[in-house]
């Protein structure tokens, strides 16, 4: 056979092929559909058991016996309510999950699963907080699957029960190769528990990701106590370090950051100056209205913007500070503060 | 009479020819096949699932700001329904910003009647170069819209003036056209969360709305469109999207990323310059732009395309109107690869350079000239005894049967992986299109492509007039 003739045996033999695989899938899908019904039947049947359970209509142990008969679609149901109801209807519907098996199904499913499947095992193990499922989390998270991690850890968090700050660091490859915004929503969580062991991050040598983890965390905190560990980060040799120091600032909104905020209005980096006129606006540091008045005139727009925006923030002072530099010397600090006045009154 | 030498110098000129056409042929249709391998790969690792809605809550938490920018020229049949399906979208913190280019219809009053907006001023960096703008306009009801009325400058200018006006770190292009899934910017912004640092733009999948019903701004039920050419694009966008951007993405070589529905970091558009002027395929421009700056920088950085997060859109429904977008799509195309040439088959530009610029040079510039100069002289040859019936059938293989294997490939991932459509009428009916497809649509849009050409040749732009039919309410 030529190689004329093998490319047109080849084309009839693939396109024929795939024909046959699609027809196939429509068929499987005509017959799924007809099955659909009464999986729909029987998913509605056991939701009205697990409210008629919730609401004492329904007794536990029928319910059980029900659940047990269908564990995947129990556990379907019983996971969506449990993201629905609180106190102590939340604890009786997620002690039955456990005793029908959900949890455990769930543990297998987190330590064996797909990868997909280890990803939402892992998430909604959050609900069984006994010491089974905490081992089992605990394990995810050296799972190979970075999200698989992540999931993990997020469960932790929610549970309160997240390993020391280092471990979770070598955990979850925080500073080699993990980057993932969640990390934020993690170590915001564990602030109160480890805040101390945060503090000692700053002050010691970690990459500056986990640094900046630690500000935004401690930011978060609203423990004024951490204040100088956070301005003393405010000087750190990375750009991005101290624009983090100064969102923190911002976020905890304490008066005594005057001197680091005050420094950082006059940043070599325009992030950095960005962000300590932000801190200034949302801190109240009037004191600074001097100081935010040059940076209306700095070279860069954003900088000029978040000044005039901060200036407007710190009330009559701040005010008459940028009405004045709209009527005075024509430039681009007398442009920025009549564009904010006029966004202002509009 | 021929003489002898006459003939065969003719025999062998025939031979040399169809060797180059099925050649061209075999290699786009290995390059296609290898795409719908990587995506399959991709898909079975990877397959977008619903996500427990704790995640997504998690997810929103820590989403970054985003500006929706809208640029409308003459839509005002949709862009009311499409603005309430924008700001209904489930989003911690965006902004929806309607760029008025200049429309001769009644899109700016259809507008301020609709969401009683009312003149405004807002300060803005002027970081990328764009058209006067007219006036800004808000509403105290409305609080994330912003309408930007300027002057008319084509859609890459109306974009750039949304870039200058928006405040968020990134900004997703949304055509006026287009409705998105309630989830869709939650699901697109993921590589943003996973990868801050380096992500640059990320793309999402873009499914035909003919036929579909419309309520509210929202897609109630999912059909199929009852057209022929509507239907044909289904399986088209079906196979583009899941097939050849996924692919590529995971290849690290996208180059595309739907100005239907695309979220690109505003640093790095600005840092190209944003959208170019003069040019019609902007979204593709843009997104090499980047490729190319960040490249020449040595800056890590990602492109990305995430299959799941969907937005819909009204294709055209006439072969006039789907004739002028395939054309404007094609010069893009190739305006993008001239001007960008040297990129081309370059190392210093990795793969961007090595894969996507062959496959460029191979689908956008030399296939469809050849195919279509196959379908006259190899038919025409074989009928006067000039070439063997051999070459035919391979000519017919790499035109017609490969396709078809493609195509229906392609709805075969698509239904295992991702379940798209609700019956498995849907998929008996696009099964079908995906068969017919190669047979008069596939010549139709090559000869497209070859005016597409013929026009960039003599340099001719603008938005051409697209007659916006509106979207079939429930």
């Amino acid at each position: 056979m030529s190689l004329l003739q093998t490319l047109w045996l080849t084309s009839l033999l693939l396109s024929g092929a795939s024909l046959c695989v699609v027809a196939g899938l429509i068929v499987h899908r005509a017959i799924e559909h007809r099955h659909r019904k009464n999986t729909e039947r029987r998913r509605r049947q056991i939701e009205a058991r697990f409210l008629g359970y919730l609401d004492g209509t329904f007794d536990g142990a029928q319910l059980a016996a029900a659940a047990k008969s269908d564990v995947i679609l129990a556990t379907e149901v019983g996971l969506s309510l449990a993201d629905l109801v609180r106190g102590r209807d939340y604890e009786r519907l997620i002690a039955i999950l456990e005793a029908v098996g959900v949890g455990g199904r769930l543990r297998v499913n987190a330590a064996h699963g797909t990868r997909a499947g280890r990803v939402v095992a892992a998430t909604r193990l959050r609900h069984f907080r006994n010491e089974a499922s905490l081992d089992t989390l605990r394990r995810a998270l050296d799972d190979r699957d970075a999200e698989v991690r992540l999931a993990a850890a997020q469960s932790l968090a929610e549970i309160g029960a997240l390993p020391s700050v280092p471990e979770l660091l070598v955990k979850l490859h925080v500073g080699t190769g993990e980057q993932s915004q969640l990390l934020r929503h993690i170590f915001r969580r564990l602030v109160h528990r480890q805040r101390g062991a945060l503090v000692e991050l700053l002050a010691g040598k970690p990459h500056p990701l986990a640094k900046e983890l630690a500000l935004d965390a401690l930011g978060h905190s609203g423990d004024y106590t951490v204040l100088a560990p956070i301005m003393a980060a405010s000087e750190a040799a990375d750009i991005e370090l101290r624009a983090a120091a100064f969102r923190a600032l911002a976020n905890l909104g304490h008066p005594s950051a005057l001197p680091a905020v005050t420094r950082g209005l006059v940043d070599a980096s325009w992030v950095v100056r960005t962000q300590a006129a932000v801190a200034a606006g949302r801190i109240g540091l009037v004191d600074l209205v001097p100081q935010l008045v040059k940076l209306m005139a700095d070279p860069v727009w954003w900088v000029r913007f978040r000044a005039g925006e901060a200036l407007m923030a710190l009330g009559a002072a701040g005010e008459a500070a940028v009405v004045a530099t709209s009527e005075g010397t024509p430039g681009p600090a007398a442009r920025t503060a009549q564009l904010i006045l006029t966004e202002r009154a509009a | 009479m021929l003489g002898d030498e006459t003939v065969r110098a003719l025999i062998v000129g025939a031979r040399d020819f169809a060797v180059v056409v099925i050649g061209v042929g075999l290699a786009e249709n290995l390059l296609y096949f290898v795409q719908l391998s990587v995506a399959g790969w991709t898909l079975s690792r990877h397959a977008p699932r619903k996500r427990p809605a704790t995640r997504w809550r998690i997810a929103a938490e820590i989403s970054p700001p985003i500006a929706l920018l809208v640029p409308a020229y003459n839509e005002e049949a949709t862009i009311v329904e499409n603005v309430r399906s924008l700001r209904a979208l489930q989003y911690p913190s965006f902004e929806v910003i309607v760029v008025n280019d200049g429309s001769t219809d009644a899109t700016l009053p259809t507008l301020i009647e609709a969401f009683d907006l009312k003149p405004m001023t807002r300060g803005y960096e002027p970081a990328v170069e764009h058209r006067p703008i007219r006036g800004l306009y808000g509403s105290s009801r409305y609080a994330n819209l912003l309408v930007v009325d300027k002057e008319n400058g084509g859609k890459s200018d109306a974009l750039n003036a949304g870039i200058n006006l928006s405040r968020a770190p990134m900004f997703c292009a949304v055509d006026a056209d287009s409705i998105l899934e309630a989830d869709s910017l939650l699901r697109a912004v993921q590589p943003f969360v996973d990868e801050p640092e380096r992500m640059a733009a990320v793309g999402g999948t873009v499914r035909v709305a003919n036929g579909c019903r419309v309520r509210a701004g929202r897609i109630v039920s999912v059909a199929l469109p009852n057209k022929l050419l509507p239907l044909l694009q289904t399986i088209e966008y079906l196979r583009a999207f899941l097939i050849g951007r996924l692919a590529w993405s995971e290849m690290q070589s996208l180059t595309i990323v739907s100005g239907a529905f695309g979220i690109i970091r505003r640093s790095v558009a600005v840092a190209v310059g944003g959208y170019s002027h003069g040019t019609v395929g902007e979204d593709l421009e843009i997104i090499v732009k980047i490729h190319r700056y960040m490249r020449e920088h040595r800056v890590d950085y990602a492109v990305r395309f995430v299959p799941e997060p969907v937005c819909w859109t009204e294709v055209p429904e006439s072969p006039r109107m789907l004739g002028r977008q395939r054309i404007r799509w094609q010069r893009g195309a190739l305006e993008t690869f001239f001007k960008h040439a040297r990129m081309a088959l370059n190392p210093r530009y990795g793969r961007v350079g090595l894969l996507a610029f062959s496959h460029a040079l191979l689908i956008d510039v030399l296939a469809p000239p050849i195919e279509v100069v196959g379908y006259v002289f190899i038919p025409a040859f074989w009928a006067f005894g000039i070439l063997d019936v051999d070459y035919l059938v391979a000519f017919l293989a790499v035109t017609f049967t490969y396709g078809v294997f493609l195509s229906v490939g392609a709805l075969v991932l698509a239904e295992i992986e991702l379940r798209r459509f609700p019956r498995a009428r849907d998929t008996l009916v696009l099964a079908a299109a995906a068969v017919a497809e190669n047979f008069g649509y596939r010549q139709l849009n090559n000869i497209w492509r070859i005016i597409g050409l013929w026009r960039y040749l003599r340099r001719t732009q603008g938005w051409g007039p697209m007659k916006r039919i509106g979207f079939r309410q429930a």
